[in-house]
């Protein structure tokens, strides 16, 4: 009540004549569309604030101190930054995670790809078969983690079954290192029934002119393929490939749940080494650190293939 | 058509929710056992149904399974009998216990009384975590009292420079389990659970290779014998736990920390031949499974032991309390003498919290589960081993040992008290985790994990990971 | 139902390249169309067969894929013997949470982008297509350090309130993109009308946009369900755990020294169960949210 008064009894005319000058704008329709606008959206400009541009700043800050969440934090300039040049662990997990993107993603729009012509076909049943292709996909990522530990298990798992079903060895997925990252791809390969859909709307807008157009000019299955349906799904393939390198630079629970990093750091991947400098060691200044560089690395890596690739796709 | 469908879907969908919601909010809320601290401060306000005027809350985090939930229940709940105006407020955090509990002490919501690993005890202190207990403990009659716990270990894992910040809850050390049928098949003498009588590491490698059997029932050693094809291991040595590491470190003579200048001591000969002769177990002679993560991933030992695959077990004592329940005869002995014999031992410590705003009743806790009611409850699922002397004397042993006749009948098989009252208490080596182990921690383990692979000898690997470790401890001391 | 929905891309579709009447060619692709749904089904049937199996089927070799006997009882002794029924309840509070929060939040600030023409719109949706590319990770640790210094551990408080933010700027997307699509002449005889912004949205375009409604709600109810580096950070003890983390924590604390793969696949078909039933009954919105994710951006 107090201070209200005081206020408005402060400088009166200012107040009256501002509100007034804000009442005869918000009569205009620009001025009710702005008002009515930012309403709209108004919780989502306060998300960006206290979820997005509050903790991103923050990180930056605690990027350059040392705190463990109990003593006070503490400068330190650049040194988070000049221990990561040095620390063999963070180049393990920029290795482990690099080479799991640069072969999933590749390896995993290529199955999706093919997966995506094979269910275009025209059978009788199909859905069935879209169906059972992209159901893995929906899959819990826990309950999948959980599964393909067992799936993985040496003695008595299914994949190790099917090696020795078609007369290979037994390999050790989870206990060798060399090992243990294909056997995380090739659990990655299972759940692409995303991208396989996306794939086959895809082939589904193709205007079926080129194709007779094409076959006009004699050209074979394999022609057309190579020559119209990957040209013309250029832009798929870039959402695809964009979405599967910033999705896979940020896989966490099959490195957490099944090989807990290991064996000797063959799958310590990226975001598990951040988790565990963040709340293991509660090195909080050097887990946000690496938090913007993972960034810097996406964003670096995004911004490349728009440069290189972006030019190229061909949008309908 | 479709769209009529979809309606309904969506309406049903609808149903659901809400009747889900109706049903959450009518459970009982879970929220309002675990309420926060700052409402009991208040000294008037306490009109919650108890008759005592001013009831103190003492929060208590931990992590363990059931039957570690179950104890603390039941011993909260009669020492609440006894002491009306404190009440016990148990917070289970089975996974990721360290970072949870580290980030209430940073929220400014630390439990006042908690579980403390060996391993992270001395950084805690090092921070200044902990609260003091000396005097508390000085001054009581019956924990204090100078012969009360077994010396001088329970003072070597407590104290840092002279002053108590927590006591340990009870002993586990690392000790063998064999299959019994399977050595009376074979007509083998089993090991002993006395010291004086523990196999030398050549014996104990006999017998492994001879009831090592392939699919063609030939032994390691023998001629057309098949590592890959082996239908009943020796004996399985479990890697993925330090205390079975620093048992074959201790049993060989070595140390993992030197005490005095609490830096990593594994590269010594003494240290990394005791490694390396784990490592053999698997990759030399034949008679370990392979693969570091063998327990966490198949069967474990206890499933194989059962079933027969498996002959001896090297595992921590407190694994009795499931052992046990197995069905085949089960025997129990000392670790096979390497160069000196030793196994680890260790347990977790309770402690108070620094920032404990009732540190009287804090401490009337922990001096509770520091006394024989306490510890009897898990000595007698076969959980524990004890820490109070009064407890080892034959009297003392009465009230929780009990002799295995078969499985759910008796817990501890015949012979095991040698295991108790000697191997342990004589042959045990306490191991301190100076600050910053955990980190540390980080580099040897992968180390390691190349050694049970056969990449490299623990000796190369802990000539590279020893001084980077070490460069660790270093910094974190500094 | 499945048929129906996933045969409704065939219908609208034109024969790709494969489809030519070379019988050759058509027999191979046949065939590895069979031979690609086996593998893909293949561990499911590993999955269930093994929750179905005693302790020791499980750890036969050759895989006995049909056990026998089959323990059904698995389910019952997985699902009690942690309280997970507990857990699906925690699941379900934040689910139906999760589900006011994006479904109302999300759609108003959608109809603010595609309906209301104000300046620095586009500027705003730019920053929200931005946020959709930037990493969990990056904000985690300061996430974590704020919610903990509200207090809010061990609660489900983190994984609820900032859904009622905007509801994620990738639902916010696939509301807009929804509501663009509706006819312009609609909002503008409302407004002849008299009827305020909010009424052509809740009076128009909520009515009309149902199966959005339907697509960001199955979404929405995944995301919640899956979620598990959430309740990792967030919730410690047993009786606030969610489904995922009961699953997760399972491994470590079921039979301590036995590792029972037989409940554990039980608990993980159970698990997996709401999903794909869920999936069954409303594939065409599964899809549709998939394609309008992937073909618009």
């Amino acid at each position: 009540m107090n201070k209200t008064s005081v206020l408005s009894g402060q400088r009166p005319s200012q107040t009256n004549s501002g509100f007034g000058r804000f009442l005869h704008w918000f009569r205009t329709p620009k001025g009710r569309r702005t008002v009515t606008g930012y309403i709209f959206i108004g919780p989502f400009i306060l998300g960006v604030l206290f979820w997005v541009v509050y903790p991103a700043g923050m990180a930056a800050w605690l990027a350059f101190h040392e705190w463990n969440l109990i003593s006070p934090a503490k400068f330190v300039g650049l040194k988070n930054f000049e221990t990561m040049l040095g620390d063999k662990l963070f180049w393990q997990s920029l290795k482990v995670t690099s080479v799991y993107t640069f072969v999933s993603v590749p390896l995993g729009m290529i199955v999706s790809f093919s997966m995506a012509l094979l269910i275009n076909t025209k059978v009788r049943g199909i859905a069935i078969f879209r169906t059972i292709y992209y159901l893995p996909s929906i899959m819990p990522a826990v309950a999948n983690a959980v599964l393909w530990a067992w799936i993985l298990n040496t003695d008595f798992g299914l994949l190790n079954a099917g090696l020795h079903f078609i007369g290979l060895p037994k390999i050790a997925w989870l206990q060798e290192p060399e090992w243990t990252l294909p056997a995380l791809i090739l659990m990655s390969l299972w759940g692409v029934g995303q991208a396989m859909i996306i794939f086959l709307a895809g082939l589904q807008g193709i205007d079926e002119v080129f194709y007779e157009a094409a076959k006009i000019d004699g050209a074979g299955s394999w022609a057309q393929l190579v020559h119209i349906t990957i040209p013309m799904m250029s832009s798929v393939f870039f959402f695809n490939l964009i979405m599967g390198i910033i999705n896979s630079f940020q896989v966490f629970t099959a490195g957490y749940l099944i090989t807990n990093g290991g064996p000797q750091n063959a799958s310590l991947f990226y975001v598990l080494y951040l988790y565990r400098n963040g709340f293991q060691h509660l090195k909080m200044g050097y887990a946000s650190a690496l938090s913007w560089v993972l960034f810097f690395i996406i964003a670096f890596f995004t911004a490349f293939i728009f440069r290189t690739l972006g030019r190229r796709v061909y949008y309908q | 058509m479709k769209k009529n469908m979809s309606r309904r879907e969506f309406m049903r969908i609808a149903g659901l929710a809400s009747g889900a919601s109706i049903l959450a909010a009518c459970a009982p809320s879970t929220t309002t056992t675990t309420a926060p601290e700052g409402t009991e401060a208040g000294p008037g306000e306490t009109t919650e149904g108890a008759p005592a005027a001013d009831t103190v809350t003492v929060t208590f985090t931990g992590w363990g399974g059931a039957e570690e939930n179950d104890g603390v229940l039941a011993a909260a709940e009669y020492f609440e009998g006894e002491n009306p105006d404190i009440k016990i407020n148990w917070i289970q955090i089975p996974e990721n216990y360290a970072e949870k509990l580290l980030a209430m002490v940073a929220a400014g919501t630390p439990p006042d009384t908690a579980f403390c690993y060996n391993t992270i005890y001395q950084d805690y202190v090092s921070k200044g975590l902990l609260m003091d207990i000396t005097a508390n403990l000085e001054a009581d009659p019956v924990v204090g009292a100078p012969d009360y716990f077994i010396e001088p270990q329970e003072k070597d894992r407590c104290t840092v420079d002279g002053k108590w910040y927590g006591i340990g809850s009870c002993w586990v050390a690392g000790q063998m389990y064999y299959n019994a049928d399977i050595f009376e098949a074979e007509g083998i003498e089993p090991p002993s659970n006395d010291p004086d009588e523990a196999w030398e590491w050549d014996k104990f490698l006999e017998v492994a290779r001879q009831l090592t059997t392939d699919a063609n029932g030939k032994h390691p050693g023998e001629d057309g014998f098949d590592p890959d094809n082996i239908e009943r291991w020796g004996v399985q040595w479990p890697q993925n736990n330090l205390v079975f590491l620093h048992s074959a470190v201790a049993d060989n003579g070595g140390r993992w920390i030197n005490p005095e200048t609490g830096l990593v001591e594994l590269d010594s000969p003494e240290a990394s031949e005791g490694l390396q002769n784990v490592a053999d177990l698997m990759l030399v002679e034949h008679v370990a499974p392979r693969g570091a993560a063998f327990s966490a991933l198949g069967l474990t030992n206890t499933q194989m032991l059962e079933n027969g695959t498996l002959a001896m077990a090297i595992d921590g004592s407190w694994a009795l309390s499931w052992i046990t329940k197995i069905n085949a005869n089960l025997g129990t002995a000392t670790l096979p003498r390497m160069k000196s014999l030793g196994t680890d031992m260790q347990a977790h410590i309770h402690v108070g919290l620094a920032g404990s705003e009732n540190p009287d009743q804090a401490w009337q806790w922990l001096r509770f589960l520091a006394t024989e009611y306490y510890q009897l409850i898990f000595l007698k699922m076969g959980l524990w081993l004890p820490s109070q002397t009064a407890l080892m004397t034959p009297e003392g042993m009465e009230k929780w040992y009990t002799e295995r006749k078969g499985p759910g009948d008796g817990i501890h098989p015949a012979g095991y008290d040698k295991i108790v009252t000697k191997f342990v208490p004589e042959y045990g080596h306490v191991l301190y985790m100076p600050p910053g182990y955990t980190e540390a921690d980080a580099v040897i383990t992968p180390a390691l994990d190349a050694v049970w692979v056969g990449d490299e000898t623990a000796q190369m690997a802990m000539e590279t990971a020893v001084p980077e470790a070490n460069a660790i401890l270093e910094e974190a001391k500094a | 139902m499945s048929i129906e929905t996933m045969s409704e891309l065939t219908s609208q579709s034109r024969p790709g390249p494969f489809k030519r009447n070379l019988s050759t060619g058509r027999l191979i692709t046949l065939v590895i169309l069979f031979v690609g749904a086996i593998i893909m089904i293949a561990p499911f049937a590993f999955m269930i067969s093994s929750s179905l199996k005693t302790e020791t089927q499980v750890f036969q070799f050759p895989i006995q894929w049909i056990p026998e006997p089959t323990r059904w009882m698995n389910y019952v002794e997985a699902l009690t013997n942690k309280p997970f029924f507990l857990y699906f309840k925690n699941t379900m509070v934040i689910v139906i949470f999760n589900q006011i929060a994006i479904l109302l939040t999300a759609s108003l600030v959608g109809y603010g982008f595609a309906r209301i023409d104000f300046p620095g719109r586009d500027i705003w949706f730019a920053i929200a297509l931005a946020t959709i590319m930037l990493p969990f990770y990056v904000t985690m640790v300061p996430q974590f350090i704020l919610f903990s210094r509200l207090g809010w551990m061990d609660t489900n408080l983190p994984l609820i309130v900032p859904y009622f933010f905007g509801g994620g700027a990738f639902n916010v997307f696939l509301f807009r993109q929804f509501f663009r699509s509706i006819p312009e002449d609609l909002s503008d005889a409302a407004r002849i009308d008299g009827c305020s912004e909010f009424g052509i949205y809740w009076r128009i375009f909520v009515p009309l946009s149902v199966p959005v409604f339907i697509t960001v709600s199955i979404f929405t109810f995944m995301f919640s369900w899956n979620d598990f580096i959430g309740p990792l950070l967030y919730i410690n003890s047993p009786e606030n755990f969610t489904v995922a983390l009961g699953l997760a924590q399972y491994r470590s604390m079921l039979g301590v020294g036995r590792t029972r793969w037989d409940l554990l696949m039980a608990a993980s078909v159970a698990m997996t169960a709401p999903i794909v039933i869920l999936f069954f009954i409303l594939q065409r919105y599964f899809i549709k949210g998939v394609v309008m994710s992937g073909i618009k951006g």
